[in-house]
């Protein structure tokens, strides 16, 4: 029997992002720009006004800004692309975001492609689905210098729903050019049935959600999300408390910072460090120790008290502090940003719950497993 | 809010007039040397966006007039840069100190996401 090991107190705040699906009204979102995702209800891709919270099927949703370089995302301009081969058809079905400006390209020795002129590790984006429901054609998107052989590809089959897929060439340390097809090469990879594309993206390192654009280069900046307040003070106790959270990481840095602006916080990394309590300017602080994992959901919980601070990751202790005072008067609660609201981290949060007690190692252990 | 395009001499220029509007912060952050008590060192931050403002540092704007080899993707002669750091700026009102650097493209070459 475990039971016994679970908290004593009741948490003061119980939010499940990835089940209930929706933003809770105390949770504040600072983005001005839109941004788009995908509804975990319709599975269209939608697109969130600026200052709105995205909640997609793995939670609560944080990206970094970024821009999409490609002009024409959703194929407005028909000779933006350069063709080979039979030349695609333009506005031909129903797109993922529910407009029928879908291109076909059609089964053979066909493509699509655009150089750039661009130096960094650059992905490449598109939307694919089969153009007959049931006839589903494999071919390949691919990356490269010129129109030679290409550098990186990805191979994919379509399916009768659209799918994302998309291929990432690391940086060439100069800017050169960036050569993008959709199709085939020296007569190989073509689509072996017809095939549907909408969608286009090329974006500085790694992938993130899709950004229309429309004449012109486009960026969605990041989300800076908060809980600050009254819709903060009214669950968090200032003197004793605990935080649980499950979460994804896709890159490393803050996954959440409790603070009051400027010189009190409990901050889960900053840099290098791994742990930090700040109180009045006077700072605690344990580096090292156990790399929070990317790209895996993980548990993750601080319990504090005056003199008792530590940190839990996935059902093992982290980091422990044995002193320091608690922080005096935190007013908000930061998701995968900084104090400072910088260097956002991109993932998701699944759920975040918390204890206004300092709970026992053995509960922190069981709500972390 | 209204988004302006600005282009400065250099970025030095914007970096300056940015500390001056609290754009550009100093965040004193925990040293990392391991074995030593972390002592509070300089960190400067862009600070791109709020309630109030979004930044964007374009920098560089490069005219379209590269050439390369098609075929093996050298470049034979790189495109030449538009004059000027360019940065795109989401604002209420343009503070004062900017409005000598605003630019007014016919097709601006970035946007912030849903901007018309």
């Amino acid at each position: 029997m475990i039971s016994h090991l679970y908290p004593a107190s009741t948490p003061s705040l119980n939010l499940n992002f990835k089940s209930s699906r929706v933003v809770d009204p105390r949770i504040s979102c600072t983005r001005n720009s839109t941004a788009t995702y995908v509804d975990p209800v319709s599975g269209l891709l939608k697109t969130a006004a600026a200052n709105e919270a995205r909640v997609d099927e793995d939670g609560l949703l944080f990206e970094e800004a970024k821009t999409n370089i490609f002009e024409y995302s959703s194929l407005q301009n028909t000779s933006y692309l350069s063709a080979t081969g039979t030349a695609p058809t333009y506005n031909y079905a129903v797109a993922p975001d529910g407009t029928t400006t879908a291109a076909l390209l059609p089964a053979g020795n066909n493509q699509v492609n655009k150089t750039f002129y661009l130096t960094a590790t650059q992905t490449f984006s598109v939307w694919v689905k089969s153009a007959v429901v049931g006839v589903h054609g494999t071919s390949k998107i691919s990356l490269s210098k010129g129109q030679g052989t290409p550098e990186a590809s990805t191979q994919f089959t379509t399916t009768d729903t659209w799918q994302r897929i998309s291929v990432t060439r690391n940086s060439t340390g100069s800017n050169t050019g960036l050569y993008f097809q959709i199709g085939q090469w020296a007569n190989q990879d073509g689509p072996t049935q017809d095939i549907l594309f909408w969608g286009l993206q090329i974006e500085e390192n790694q992938l993130t959600s899709y950004i229309p654009t429309n004449g012109s280069q486009s960026q969605r900046l990041a989300e800076l999300v908060q809980i600050t307040g009254t819709n903060f003070t009214s669950w968090y106790n200032q003197s004793q408390g605990t935080m649980v959270l499950k979460c994804l990481q896709k890159n490393q840095g803050s996954t959440f910072n409790i603070h009051n602006g400027s010189n009190n916080r409990i901050a889960s990394a900053y840099g290098a460090y791994y742990y930090s309590v700040v109180s009045n300017g006077t700072a605690v602080s344990q580096q090292g120790g156990t790399t929070k994992p990317l790209n895996q959901v993980f548990k993750f919980a601080t319990s504090n008290k005056q003199d008792d601070h530590v940190l839990w990751l996935n059902g093992t202790e982290a980091a422990r502090l044995t002193s320091g005072n608690m922080p005096v008067g935190t007013t908000t609660f930061n998701f995968f940003t900084n104090h400072g609201n910088a260097d956002p981290v991109r993932g998701f949060v699944e759920r975040m719950t918390f204890y206004p007690t300092r709970v026992s190692d053995d509960a922190l252990t069981i709500l972390t497993k | 809010m209204i988004t302006k395009n600005l282009r400065f001499p250099d970025l030095e220029t914007w970096e300056t007039l940015a500390k001056e509007l609290d754009l550009y912060i100093n965040y004193p952050i925990p040293s990392e040397n391991e074995g030593e008590e972390p002592v509070l060192v300089d960190d400067w931050q862009w600070i791109f966006q709020s309630n109030t403002h979004a930044i964007d540092n374009i920098g560089t704007i490069w005219n379209d007039d590269a050439v390369w080899n098609e075929e093996t993707g050298e470049l034979i002669t790189p495109p030449t840069p538009m004059a000027g750091y360019h940065v795109n700026y989401k604002c209420n009102e343009l503070p004062a100190s900017l409005t000598s650097y605003e630019v007014t493209p016919q097709n601006p070459y970035r946007k912030f996401a849903g901007d018309p």
